[in-house]
């Protein structure tokens, strides 16, 4: 790994520019998302509450949010945030917001940029490489981030380790993510969730996303294909367009010639 | 498109320009003679309105000798045999016709500029207005000298004909109508017109260009995008729809046809697309409730008067309420009024606090004065909704008022 990989947060109330900030960040290689929160409650949790993390290098944060009665909620969290911090945060931050009218209050709060919506590529890029040039060295040597999918349980985050997760679910505008014996929502799409966890997950079906290793069994029936997943009875239907790319996933995954990420 | 809004953009920065800015399209191709129209009236408007007026100067200069003219008559006739109340009654009379040809020549003048009538047509109706009046007056003073000939200076009785009066009063009011008329009250009233043409159409056009800021919220417009780019992968189809929303939005707002009022049900259906928008960006954050009555849908109003009313109870609203809320949007027709609420069940405001938006609802305020004077506007915020609600006064009625 020549390239420090920026373990990033994202506050962000819309699905879709959540999901696309998401999208951006994790396939732009420099970053890889480990909580992507709808508000300043989830956003707190995520700093605090998750006890395998190591913690964050930048968070992503919209300025109007809804939900919040501040109509600058996300310039208020991260004032809040630096005070908690003694005004010297372990993290930066990067702002982004749909017109230039906070320029000047994000320059007097010291965000490390500013992102304008609609977000590209390449302003993600340059942005990401700004962060982590102005990240201090011990930080840029430090270990790539648990993989873990932060999901929602009523008002309570989970925190669910990729190893233990059977598929996830979209279903009327939302995300679900299955396992063993639980359900919960998740606040990405599978577009955004698929870039995050890489290659061993494939989406077989428009509203599902399975990690190859939990695939039990892949049933045929009358020109309908589905999969049994391990842990539960969970069926997944495979799309008929998607069924022979999904077979030869599995198949070259069984013989053991899973391919290496790099 | 995109040019257009930045040029509203600016518009924004810089109010005081907002006015010259906008009569270059209210003149149409004659930008640098409107301008210089309008310097003009604000000199003259700078002068002061004493007795120096020239207006007034040239209009004494004309009476005064003509009524220092009858006052040796005056005491002729006084030290005469006529009673000092005829006298008075006569010399009344002759003043009397200065001033009723002042009023009725301005009157006919401020008529034809308003109805927009040609020159020639606006110089017959002051020569008959003219004649009429002269000729009134003159009958009255011709009935007063012959009853009293002995007034008459010098005394020659035949001479007070009727074939005199008449020629008399001709001649009169052509010299009045060419006098007043031709070099005094017609560009003064020309003048007045043209002032309050100009106002109209700045008036009109500043709300043009407020209401397409409004429609056109850089805001609202770049977070779309960005969410439409955000669903691309994941929902196409619901991409496709929005892009068509918006396109749809764009099209109506943008709209030049000229007519700025179209039915309710217009504005509902735009409004409609306008919060499909904000309900599938902040999915379970912001529901919509629309409850228009059937015979409020065919009432005029001022195109997108409601928007801005729209945007403030989903942005001030329900989206700063913890887990969202509801926006309600009714109308409905009574007492002789269309009324349109729109309610939200957000924070609200305390009561002589500033509502938060209230540039949008001074937007709103004038051009509905704009559209009647009749038209009002309220907000109340108690037991947990914000409520504004809009009465606009029956199309036939506005209608009548405008033509009035």
């Amino acid at each position: 790994m020549t390239q420090p990989v920026l373990r990033a947060l994202v506050l962000e109330d819309e699905w879709a520019a959540r999901n696309f900030l998401v999208e951006l960040l994790e396939g732009s290689g420099l970053a890889r998302v480990v909580a992507a929160c709808a508000d300043t409650m989830q956003a707190g949790v995520a700093l605090q509450g998750d006890p395998g993390s190591s913690g964050i290098d930048v968070a992503f944060v919209d300025i109007r949010l809804a939900g919040e009665p501040q109509m600058d909620a996300g310039v208020g969290w991260i004032r809040s945030v630096t005070a908690a911090h003694d005004g010297d945060c372990p993290f930066q931050f990067v702002l982004t917001t749909a017109s230039r009218e906070h320029a000047l209050e994000a320059y007097q709060l010291g965000v490390a940029d500013y992102l304008v919506k609609p977000f590209t590529k390449d302003r993600v890029l340059s942005c990401l490489r700004r962060v982590a040039s102005a990240m201090p060295p011990r930080q840029a040597t430090s270990e790539p981030p648990p993989r873990r999918v932060v999901a929602r349980d009523g008002k309570n985050l989970v925190f669910v380790s990729v190893d233990d997760v059977c598929a996830f679910e979209a279903a009327e505008g939302l995300s679900y993510v299955y396992l063993a014996d639980a359900r919960y929502e998740v606040d990405l799409s599978l577009s955004a969730l698929a870039s995050s966890l890489g290659s061993e997950f494939v989406r077989v079906h428009r509203n599902w996303l399975v990690p190859l290793g939990a695939v039990r069994t892949l049933e045929r029936d009358s020109g309908e294909s589905r999969l049994v997943l391990t842990g539960g009875d969970l069926r997944v239907p495979v799309a008929r367009d998607r069924v022979t790319a999904v077979r030869d996933a599995l198949l070259s995954s069984a013989v053991g010639l899973r391919r290496v990420q790099t | 498109m995109a040019a257009k809004v930045s040029d509203l953009g600016e518009a924004r920065a810089r109010p005081a320009e907002l006015v010259e800015g906008s009569e270059h399209v209210a003149e149409g191709g004659a930008p640098a003679k409107a301008r210089r129209r309008h310097d003009g009236l604000r000199a003259s408007a700078a002068l002061p309105n004493g007795l120096l007026n020239t207006r007034r100067l040239v209009w004494f200069g004309y009476v005064c000798p003509i009524i220092l003219g009858a006052v040796p008559m005056t005491i002729r006739a006084v030290t005469d045999v006529a009673p000092v109340w005829v006298v008075v009654l006569d010399w009344s009379l002759c003043i009397g016709t200065f001033i009723a040809i002042y009023a009725s020549l301005l009157r006919t003048y401020r008529r034809s500029l308003r109805r927009r009538h040609t020159l020639v047509r606006t110089c017959l109706d002051a020569f008959i207005t003219c004649l009429v009046v002269t000729l009134v007056l003159n009958l009255l003073r011709y009935g007063v000298r012959l009853a009293f000939p002995h007034m008459l200076l010098p005394p020659e009785p035949d001479e007070a004909t009727l074939t005199r009066v008449l020629a008399s009063s001709i001649s009169n009011a052509s010299i009045f109508m060419v006098v007043w008329g031709g070099i005094f009250l017609f560009p003064l009233t020309y003048r007045r017109a043209e002032r309050r043409r100009v106002q109209v159409a700045v008036a009109r056009r500043e709300a043009e260009v407020l209401r397409l800021r409004a429609h056109l919220d850089p805001h609202f417009f770049l977070n779309t995008l960005n969410t439409i780019s955000g669903l691309v992968t994941d929902d196409p189809e619901e991409a496709r729809r929005m892009i068509g929303l918006l396109g749809d939005l764009f099209r109506d707002a943008a709209h030049d046809g000229g007519d700025d009022v179209h039915p309710l049900a217009d504005e509902i259906a735009w409004l409609e697309r306008y919060a499909a928008i904000h309900e599938s960006r902040h999915r379970r954050m912001v529901r919509f409730v629309w409850d228009v009555d059937e015979r409020a849908r065919a009432e005029r109003v001022p195109r997108l008067v409601l928007q801005p009313l729209v945007e403030n109870a989903v942005l001030h609203g329900v989206l700063r309420r913890r887990g969202g809320g509801t926006v309600r949007v009714r109308a409905r027709v009574d007492g002789g009024a269309l009324v349109c609420v729109v309610e939200d069940d957000g924070p609200g405001f305390a009561p002589g606090a500033r509502r938060a938006g209230a540039q949008g609802l001074s937007i709103v305020e004038r051009r509905l004065r704009l559209f009647s004077r009749d038209a009002s506007l309220s907000v109340a915020s108690e037991g947990g909704v914000t409520r504004v609600t809009a009465r606009l006064p029956l199309a036939e009625e506005a209608r009548a008022e405008i033509a009035a």
